[in-house]
């Protein structure tokens, strides 16, 4: 897309990060809690061969984050220009509403797992909204120190790859023979199954949003792709050990295959690791609320004219009381099911659409 | 018209003024002067002795023939007062007369250039800065024998009149932190500015923040270091601390030790330095979770040994730590307040005598005793003082927030740490470079200290205008016996 087109929306340059932190937002936005209750339901679809599925998904989502740079890269812009240009003010305005609920939904969802979490593994009786007021302050805070900041946070979660050597300690227990025979499941399980593995890659819309804060963004596209790539590296990673250390029976019978992994690792001087574990989810945990709070409040500042600090004081709040309300395991999960499907439609709908769209308009403005 | 003569008499109302009439034939002359701020020897040597000898001369004559460098015929009344008030002689002809020489003859009593004590090394040169503006200029111009540097004087406070110089090499340093560094120092509202500790304070980014933004030192050879990395250096009259910026979070952990030390040597040192800091920050909230909270979490090996230490002790684990630690800064700030050698009997009565007391009276259990004092000692290894400062300071919410949620609770402190250091700014630039923004090929004098063939570009992060520090040659690879 070399030639003379300036970007539509410019960032100051102060303001913009490097191409290559493209990998780390793409990442980090993907790797959140997700990973953690992931394994489950591929296995149960296409049984052992669920890795194959996780492939699958992975290719899916290096094909949208392509289909996504085209889309930019041809309007040098971001979706919320484009969506008010292809429909104008008012329905380019709902598509972009539709999108703030989007967000912050998931990012109300990411907190109440994380909660979730922290209520089962270390405090039985801490209370939702306590935790929830500490953790909101404290995005906010991150939030309006603007989007660098957000990516350095980003930037620092990769450090919870380190977990990954604990898994060393459950090697004496790995089944190679749960892998075999390779390739018994029909094509119909693997796409079911990869259907299923579409959740935990999610994230990657965000680069319609923060495209205009990545310093030549048409050059960030291959480092976008390398994120996605070590996502589903490190998938790969965790459906591998899920399937060498469980049956396919136990595992449907767990919540958070994750935690239960951790307890085959015994340090000389740790005797338990969960607790470990569950605390580090918060680096999974910042990356994607700080962005889709982000993301949302600079779609109503630049769609509905308001000040960014006070959409984001707003839709703090707002997910604050949507924590608040969440009780239970079941709405959790009622709510994760609901995330899935928007998550389907918005990638193997919504994105080839607005693809199509933008390649018609653009041979027709050509020819 | 009365100009000058209200001067005088306005400056006869303090006794050190002399002021008298030196009558020589025709001509008498009007001789003023603070002689508390005048050198006897320069003011009878050159001065009166000459106006002695050349009865006749006017005051032009007198200009040309007084024997010394700065001298000066003004006219503006506050101008002959300032210069009066920084050890100049005034002669006027007449009372009335509204010209008047001032001849420079101020008298220079301070200490003498001695060893560093704050920042003291093994290694290296025993040079450092004092009290005196010239002395400390001439500290640094020698050993930048270089015709770019730049020396820029501006004066603040207003009632202080402080003199500031910057210094910098043109061509090098990079225009924006130069001009955002006298921006900022022009714009200080202040009256007495009496150390460069103050002026750090007015002109770094965010001066509610805990961290330093510059970096203060007393060792010329460290200041040199910085100048000609690309860094502005700024110098106070009656400080013996030069300050430099912009920093990162990094450079205070640099001791300028790590220099003159073989490359292995210094950055084992230097890692050495930045572990132990992580360890003052941590061990005591870590202690405080993990007792509090997340005792399944120890293992049954080391169980025995920390509950038999902690059985007779009647608090809970976060009174027990906060004591401990407010009876080290009661030692500290004891000892910092004493002269030397009481001060140093203050730490050991304190260090052994109460340390034992109170493990014996079970007020703390022996294996907080040395995690406390540990992670002390750790937190004096920073060079820069007003660092180790704020390492000390920032275990408390650690703390705190470790008796609350335990080891979420120092995470989520943690967060706040890291947010609030990526927020921070030095002088406009990243706080947290080269690993945030990372940049590679700055990251040889961060963590290690490379060999200096690899110091052949200074630091992009400077954005000096002159970023090659001396151009690399490739050695030819060699074999065996050739």
């Amino acid at each position: 897309m070399a030639g003379g087109y300036e970007l539509r929306s410019v960032q100051n340059e102060r303001l913009t990060v490097s191409p290559y932190l493209a990998l780390v937002l793409i990442h980090s936005i993907q790797f959140g809690l997700g990973y953690l209750s992931m394994s489950i339901k591929p296995v149960q679809f296409a049984g052992h061969d669920a890795w194959i599925s996780v492939l699958l998904t992975g290719i899916g989502f290096h094909i949208i984050i392509w289909m996504i740079y085209q889309l930019l890269n041809r309007n040098r812009s971001d979706i919320i220009e484009i969506h008010r240009q292809f429909f104008g003010k008012w329905v380019g305005g709902a598509l972009n509403f539709l999108f703030i609920v989007y967000f912050l939904i998931n990012s109300s969802y990411q907190l109440r797992l994380f909660i979730e979490v922290i209520q089962v593994w270390l405090f039985p009786e801490l209370e939702t909204w306590a935790l929830a007021l500490v953790l909101l302050l404290l995005i906010y805070y991150i939030v309006s120190s603007g989007f660098r900041v957000i990516l350095g946070i980003c930037t620092l979660s990769l450090a919870q790859h380190t977990l990954i050597f604990s898994m060393l300690f459950t090697a004496p227990f790995f089944h190679f023979a749960n892998l075999k025979p390779v390739l018994d499941h029909s094509l119909n399980d693997l796409v079911l199954a990869a259907k299923e593995m579409t959740f935990p890659y999610m994230g990657v819309e965000i680069l319609l949003f923060c495209y205009t804060f990545i310093k030549n963004p048409e050059k960030s596209q291959k480092w976008a792709q390398i994120g996605n790539a070590i996502t589903m590296f490190f998938y790969l990673l965790v459906i591998f050990f899920s399937i060498l250390l469980f049956k396919y029976e136990q595992l449907a019978k767990e919540i958070w295959p994750e935690f239960t992994k951790y307890k085959f690792v015994h340090m000389p001087f740790i005797e338990r690791f969960d607790f470990i574990g569950a605390t580090c989810l918060i680096f999974g945990l910042f990356p994607i609320s700080c962005l889709f709070l982000w993301a949302s409040s600079r779609t109503m500042k630049i769609t509905f004219g308001t000040r960014q600090l006070t959409a984001l004081a707003i839709f703090i709040l707002l997910v604050f009381i949507v924590v608040c309300c969440i009780p239970n395991r079941k709405t959790i999960e009622s709510v994760q099911m609901g995330l899935s499907k928007v998550g389907l439609v918005i990638v193997y709908v919504y994105i080839p659409c607005m693809y199509l769209t933008d390649l018609v308009r653009w041979k027709a403005r050509r020819a | 018209m009365s100009s000058t003569s209200r001067i005088w008499g306005e400056c006869q109302e303090s006794t050190d003024f002399v002021s008298y009439e030196h009558k020589n034939n025709d001509a008498h002359y009007f001789i003023g002067f603070f002689k508390t701020l005048v050198d006897p020897k320069a003011l009878n040597d050159h001065i009166l002795d000459c106006v002695t000898k050349n009865p006749e001369a006017s005051l032009n004559d007198l200009y040309h023939l007084i024997p010394l460098a700065e001298k000066e015929i003004s006219h503006e009344s506050n101008h002959v007062k300032n210069k009066l008030l920084q050890g100049f002689v005034a002669i006027q002809q007449g009372l009335d007369a509204n010209v008047c020489l001032l001849a420079e003859a101020a008298l220079f009593k301070g200490r003498d250039v001695s060893t560093p004590e704050i920042e003291f090394t093994v290694e290296g040169p025993k040079e450092a800065f004092v009290e005196s503006l010239g002395i400390n200029l001439y500290l640094i111009r020698k050993r930048i024998p270089y015709p770019e540097f730049r020396v820029k004087e501006l004066v603040v406070g207003s009632i202080s009149k402080s003199k500031i110089a910057i210094c910098y090499i043109e061509g090098l340093t990079n225009e924006e932190y130069l001009h955002t560094v006298r921006q900022r120092i022009e714009d200080i509202q202040f009256d007495q500015l009496s150390d460069i500790t103050l002026l750090q304070q007015m002109i770094e980014d965010n001066s509610n923040s805990v961290f330093p933004q510059t970096i203060g030192t007393e060792r010329p050879d460290y200041a040199t270091w910085a100048i000609s990395s690309g860094q502005v250096c700024v110098l106070l009259d009656g400080s013996p601390i030069a300050l430099f910026a912009p920093v990162t979070l990094g450079s205070f952990f640099i001791s300028y030790e790590d220099y003159y030390l073989p490359w292995i040597v210094g950055s084992i040192v230097r890692l050495t330095r930045m572990l132990s800091v992580v360890f003052s920050i941590f061990a005591t909230p870590l202690y405080v979770a993990m007792i509090t909270y997340h005792g399944h979490g120890i293992s049954n090996i080391y169980l025995p040994t920390l509950i038999s230490s902690r059985i007779s002790v009647p608090f809970p684990p976060v009174v027990e730590v906060l004591t401990m630690e407010l009876v080290i800064e009661l030692l500290r700030e004891a000892g910092a307040r004493l002269p030397n050698k009481i001060g140093q009997t203050i730490g050991i009565v304190g260090g052994i005598v109460l340390g034992t007391a109170a493990v014996e009276a079970s007020i703390t259990s022996n294996f907080l005793l040395i995690i406390v004092a540990l992670s002390a000692l750790a937190s004096f290894t920073t060079p820069i003082y007003r660092m180790s400062a704020t390492i000390r300071i920032l275990r408390f919410p650690f703390i705190i927030s470790a008796q609350l949620w335990g080891i979420l609770g120092i995470a989520i402190c943690g967060f706040a740490v890291i947010t609030h250091l990526l927020r921070l700014t030095s002088l406009g630039m990243p706080y947290l470079v080269p690993f945030y923004p990372f940049r590679p090929s700055d990251l040889y004098d961060s963590v290690i200290r490379a060999p200096y063939t690899n110091f052949n570009r200074r630091f992009s992060f400077f954005r000096s205008t002159n970023p090659i520090r001396f151009d690399k040659h490739k050695k030819a690879r060699k074999d065996i016996d050739e």
